[in-house]
């Protein structure tokens, strides 16, 4: 009568039957297994059961497994989107950058022309010139531009203290002409004709400049974040 | 391209690539779930749900053995099901032939080899072994076929099922006890040399 095998040592035959046992484990069974025929019938019934489950065959699928957008519930073809909005919303936060570092890079340069008043009087050429005459000949006697009478340098003292008193000198109150002459040195450039002056025009094409520079920046960061999140939401589905 | 390319640009979620992965190993997890499960339509669900389930998570994998990798998920989508169906048992829906028996039609891939009797006797065989494991407990069943039909080794099976190396010795050396004893019960399908005759 065959004797009931332990667990243990079933557990140890199976493991040697797949080469899993250590070198001195694999010994000490070897050593048992020549005295133990039991142990040996043991042995040949796993390797036979072993045997008879390798020999099975292998089926035949009965059908393709590969998967389609609709298994993964997304629409048709949206997969490969996801690398074209990735692509667009990084080149368009690239695109940004520098359209907000050249907004930055105009907006502190200093104005290439001074500010100055534009005076409401609008002159013809003509007119222009007879004013130059006006204003020479109002300049003329007057080599500092400033006109004045040299007073009479009067000894003003005071005979009963027995001082003397610096004489005063006393300046007239300015004539029209010499007014004339300072209103014409403070006119600023008068606008000739028509046509729009030099801080006019670049004030406007700097309006225009930044109004471009806005739509820019704002189109930017809309197509950035916009496929951004697009490709976000792509991947989510995707993966699930 | 190899697989660790197809793998990275699965990754990016290029469904062709994975794709290709899917032809590579659909016959292993056929297979294996078959083996597990019992018969082919529950096979053929817990083959599709593997491979769903692979490609959503791809970025769980984290290298090593991808048929490892894989094989788990099967395994695990098998349990679940294994669970449902003992909470809520269903009747089989396999055809009966005259004798009330069910009919299993399973796919085997011919043996060019071999004559139409020998592809019967080998397809009856079969079907018994099949009864054997499926009269083993799941974890059991696991790890016999893993082993013994799809070839792994034991650190490998072990990553499979997520348990020790000696749960895996242990599990492996019962199950091949068990089927033995149940073989005996189909003795006269058994090749004569396959036939356990010191049975007493």
């Amino acid at each position: 009568m065959k004797k009931q095998i332990k667990s243990r040592d079933l557990e140890v035959l199976s493991a040697y039957l797949d080469g899993q046992l250590a070198s001195r484990e694999q010994t000490r069974l070897e050593t048992r297994l020549k005295s133990d025929p039991d142990l040996q019938s043991a042995l040949e019934e796993l390797r036979q059961t072993r045997n008879m489950l390798r020999s099975l065959p292998k089926l035949r699928v009965p059908r393709n497994f590969t998967l389609t957008p609709e298994m993964l519930g997304f629409k048709r073809d949206t997969t490969r989107f996801f690398p074209v909005l990735r692509l667009t919303s990084v080149l368009a936060m690239i695109l940004l950058a520098f359209v907000f570092f050249g907004d930055f890079m105009l907006q502190s340069s200093p104005s290439m022309m001074p500010e100055m008043e534009v005076s409401n009087d609008v002159y013809t050429a003509p007119q222009l010139a007879e004013k130059a005459a006006e204003i020479q000949e109002a300049a003329a006697p007057y080599p500092g531009g400033l006109a004045f009478e040299a007073p009479a340098a009067e000894a003003l003292t005071d005979e009963s203290e027995g001082e003397t008193r610096a004489p005063v000198m006393k300046v007239p109150e300015p004539t029209p002409t010499v007014m004339a002459t300072f209103a014409v040195a403070e006119m600023p450039y008068p606008a000739v004709g028509e046509a729009a002056s030099p801080q006019e025009s670049f004030v406007e094409n700097n309006a225009t400049t930044n109004s471009l520079l806005r739509v820019l920046e704002i189109g930017l960061a809309v197509i950035a974040i916009g496929a951004g999140i697009a490709a976000f939401v792509l991947r989510r589905g995707t993966l699930g | 391209m190899d697989e660790s390319a197809l793998i990275a640009a699965a990754r990016q979620g290029d469904l062709d690539s994975f794709n290709h992965l899917v032809l590579a190993y659909q016959e292993l997890i056929f297979n294996q779930a078959y083996r597990v499960m019992g018969e082919s339509n529950a096979a053929d669900d817990a083959t599709q749900d593997a491979f769903i389930a692979a490609y959503r998570k791809l970025n769980t994998y984290r290298g090593g053995s991808f048929r490892a990798w894989l094989l788990r998920i099967v395994t695990n989508i098998c349990y679940d099901e294994l669970r449902r169906r003992k909470r809520h048992p269903t009747t089989q829906l396999e055809p009966l032939d005259d004798a009330g028996e069910e009919i299993e039609s399973p796919n085997w891939i011919a043996d060019p080899t071999e004559s139409p009797e020998e592809t019967t006797e080998r397809a009856e065989l079969g079907r018994a072994i099949q009864r054997c494991i499926d009269d083993l407990p799941p974890d059991f069943r696991v790890v016999v076929t893993l082993v013994d039909i799809q070839g792994l080794d034991y650190a490998e099976v072990a990553e499979v099922v997520g348990k020790p190396l000696g749960t895996v010795k242990s599990r492996l050396a019962r199950a091949r006890t068990r089927l033995r004893r149940c073989l005996q019960g189909f003795r006269e399908l058994l090749p004569s040399a396959l036939r356990l005759d010191n049975e007493e």
